[in-house]
C-alpha cells in the first residue's frame, strides 16, 4: 500500500502538469481540468490516509518489530 | 432485640463487607492479570469453562469479578457467549468458598487474636507501599477486617432473637418464605457472601435452626441475580445477556434447591458429622457447596442449549465491534479493552477503506462515514484506566491506535467530500494500483470465522492473525 500511495503522489504531480497544460492549450474544458485536479488531490490524500491507517493498525496490533519505531515517532 | 445488639450487628456487617472489598481488590491487583489470562485460555471447553469459573472466583473471592471479567471478554469478542455462560455457572459454585472461609477461620480455627495485627500491618503496607506489596497489604487488611467483622456479628447476634418460626411457620410454605428473606438479605447487603456470613453467625448463635439457615442460603443465592439485573441496566448486549443467564440460572437452581431442601440439607448435615461441628456451621458451608454443585450438574448437560435459549429470549441488538464497546470491558483487563478498541477501529476502517477503493476504481459511491462510531471509540479509549494497563507493554499499541483513529477521522473527512467525475479525463494508473492494494489489505483483514476470530485453545486472537498477514 505504501508503494501504491507513493506512486499516486508522483502521478499527482505529473498529472497536474498535464491537466494544466491541456487546459492552457484548450484541449480540455476548464471544468474537466478542475474536476481532474480535485480527483487527483482527493485520491492521493485518501490513499495516503488509508495507508497510514492500515499501518497504524498493524503496529497497534502488537507487532514487536515496530515498537522502537513508534517510540521514536 | 436491643438497640446495642442491632448497632453491633450492623457495624460488624459493615466491617465484614469492607473486609471482603479490600480482600477482593488486593487479590485482583496481585494476580488479576495472570488470573484473567488463565481464564481467557481455559474457557475453550464446557468443563474447563465451568472449572475456570470456580477457580477464578475462589482466587478472587468475588463471583462479580469473575462474571464481569468474562463479560468483558465477550464484549471484546474474545470468547463466545456460550463459553461465558460456563464460566458464570462455575462462578456461582466458586462463591461458596467464602462460607467455608468464614466457617473454618471464623468459628473453628480461631484467628481472632491475629486479626488486629493483620489489619494494622496490612493497612500500613497498603498506605505506604506500591505495586504488589500494596496488594498484599490490602489482602491482609481485608482478612483482618473480615474476621473482626465476624466477631462483632457474633456479639451482636447474641442479643437478637430471630423468631423465624413465627415468620415462616411450620407449614408447607416456610422454606419459600425463608428463601424470600434470604433474597432480601442479599439485595440489601449487595453481597451473598455477607448474607451467608450473617446466616452462619445466626446459626452459630442458635438464632436459626439448620433447615431454616439452609432455606435462607438458597434465597441468598437467588438474591445475587438482583445485582446482575442492576449491572445490566443501560449496559451493552453482552452484559444484558449475561445478566439474563445469571438470573434464569439462579432462579432455576433456587427452585431446585427449595424443592430438594430436605435431601440437600441432609447431605450437608452428613458432611458436618464428619468433622467436629456441634453448631452446624461446617454443615451449612457444605450445604451451600452441595446445593450449588447440584445446580451446576443439573445445567451441565444443557450448557450448549442454555446460551442459545438466552440468546433467543433476549432482545436483538448491535453485534458490531463498536457496539460491543462497554465500560465493563475494563473489568477484563487493559489488554482486552485495548484489543476491543483495536477491533472496533479495524471494523470502521474496513468500511471506509472499501469506499475509497471503489471510488478509486471510478465507481460512483454513496458512503456515510461512521463519524459517530469513531467518536465512540475515542470516548472508550479515553475512559480506560491507565492503571489497568501495563504501560511498558501497551503504551506503543495505545499510542498507535490513537494514530489510527486520527487517520480514520481524516479518511472520513475525505469521504464527506468525494469529487464528482471529471468527464472524459482518464485517471492515472496509480488509482487502479491503489485500489488493488486496498483490496489486498481488505482481504487480509477479513475477520475469519465471522465470529470472534479468537481461538482460546492456542491463544490466538484477531490481532495476532492480523500480524501474520
Amino acid at each position: 500500500m505504501e508503494d501504491a500511495s507513493q506512486r499516486l503522489t508522483d502521478e499527482r504531480k505529473t498529472g497536474r502538469d498535464k491537466l494544466l497544460g491541456d487546459v492552457a492549450l484548450q484541449r480540455i474544458s476548464a471544468e474537466t481540468a478542475r474536476n481532474g485536479l480535485e480527483m487527483l488531490s482527493w485520491g492521493d490524500g485518501a490513499l495516503y490516509h488509508a495507508w497510514r491507517l492500515a499501518e497504524s493498525l498493524r503496529i497497534a496490533s502488537g507487532d514487536q518489530s515496530t515498537t522502537a519505531a513508534i517510540r521514536n515517532s | 432485640m436491643n438497640a446495642s445488639s442491632a448497632i453491633t450487628l450492623v457495624g460488624g456487617l459493615g466491617l465484614f463487607l469492607l473486609g471482603v472489598h479490600h480482600l477482593t481488590d488486593g487479590l485482583k491487583s496481585l494476580a488479576g492479570d495472570s488470573l484473567r489470562r488463565a481464564l481467557q485460555t481455559l474457557v475453550a471447553g464446557r468443563l474447563s469453562a465451568v472449572i475456570s469459573g470456580v477457580l477464578f472466583t475462589v482466587a478472587s473471592q468475588s463471583s462479580t469479578a469473575t462474571t464481569l471479567a468474562v463479560i468483558g471478554f465477550v464484549s471484546a469478542g474474545l470468547v463466545t457467549f456460550s463459553q461465558a455462560v460456563g464460566v458464570i455457572i462455575g462462578a456461582t459454585l466458586g462463591t461458596t468458598s467464602t462460607p467455608w472461609l468464614v466457617a473454618i477461620f471464623g468459628f473453628r480455627v480461631s484467628i481472632s487474636a491475629g486479626a488486629l495485627p493483620m489489619l494494622g500491618i496490612g493497612a500500613f503496607l497498603w498506605l505506604i507501599a506500591k505495586g504488589k506489596t500494596r496488594s498484599v497489604g490490602a489482602i491482609l487488611a481485608g482478612f483482618g477486617l473480615l474476621f473482626i467483622g465476624i466477631e462483632y456479628l457474633q456479639t451482636g447476634m447474641e442479643g437478637i432473637s430471630w423468631n423465624l418460626d413465627a415468620v415462616g411457620g411450620n407449614g408447607f410454605g416456610w422454606p419459600w418464605i425463608l428463601a424470600g428473606i434470604g433474597i432480601l438479605m442479599s439485595i440489601v447487603m449487595q453481597s451473598s457472601s455477607a448474607a451467608a456470613a450473617t446466616t452462619l453467625v445466626a446459626l452459630h448463635a442458635g438464632s436459626l435452626t439448620f433447615d431454616q439457615a439452609c432455606a435462607m442460603i438458597v434465597g441468598q443465592s437467588v438474591g445475587t441475580a438482583a445485582t446482575s439485573a442492576l449491572v445490566a441496566i443501560g449496559a451493552g448486549l453482552a452484559v444484558r445477556r449475561a445478566a439474563i443467564a445469571h438470573i434464569v440460572y439462579n432462579v432455576s437452581v433456587g427452585i431446585i434447591g427449595i424443592l430438594l431442601l430436605g435431601p440437600l440439607a441432609a447431605a450437608g448435615r452428613w458432611v458436618g458429622t464428619q468433622f467436629d461441628d456441634p453448631d452446624g456451621v461446617l454443615a451449612l458451608a457444605a450445604f451451600s457447596s452441595i446445593f450449588k454443585l447440584v445446580g451446576v450438574l443439573a445445567f451441565y448437560p444443557w450448557l450448549d442449549g442454555f446460551p442459545r435459549f438466552i440468546e433467543r429470549i433476549s432482545e436483538r441488538g448491535t453485534e458490531t465491534a463498536v457496539g460491543r464497546l462497554d465500560p465493563v470491558l475494563a473489568e477484563a483487563g487493559g489488554a482486552v479493552a485495548l484489543e476491543a478498541g483495536w477491533r472496533a477501529t479495524l471494523e470502521l476502517a474496513r468500511g471506509s477503506v472499501d469506499a475509497v477503493r471503489r471510488r478509486l476504481l471510478g465507481e460512483s459511491i454513496r458512503y456515510d462515514p461512521p463519524v459517530e462510531g469513531a467518536r465512540q471509540i475515542e470516548q472508550f479509549l479515553e475512559s480506560l484506566s491507565l492503571e489497568t494497563l501495563d504501560l511498558g507493554t501497551f503504551e506503543p499499541r495505545l499510542v498507535r491506535l490513537c494514530h489510527a483513529l486520527d487517520h480514520l477521522n481524516q479518511l472520513h473527512d475525505d469521504l464527506t467530500r468525494i469529487p464528482s467525475d471529471a468527464g472524459d479525463w482518464q485517471t492515472p494508473t496509480g488509482f487502479k494500483t491503489g485500489a488493488r492494494a486496498l483490496a489486498t489489505w481488505l482481504e487480509a483483514t477479513t475477520q475469519r470465522g465471522a465470529g470472534t476470530g479468537y481461538h482460546p485453545g492456542n491463544g490466538r486472537c484477531l490481532a495476532t492473525a492480523y500480524r501474520r498477514t
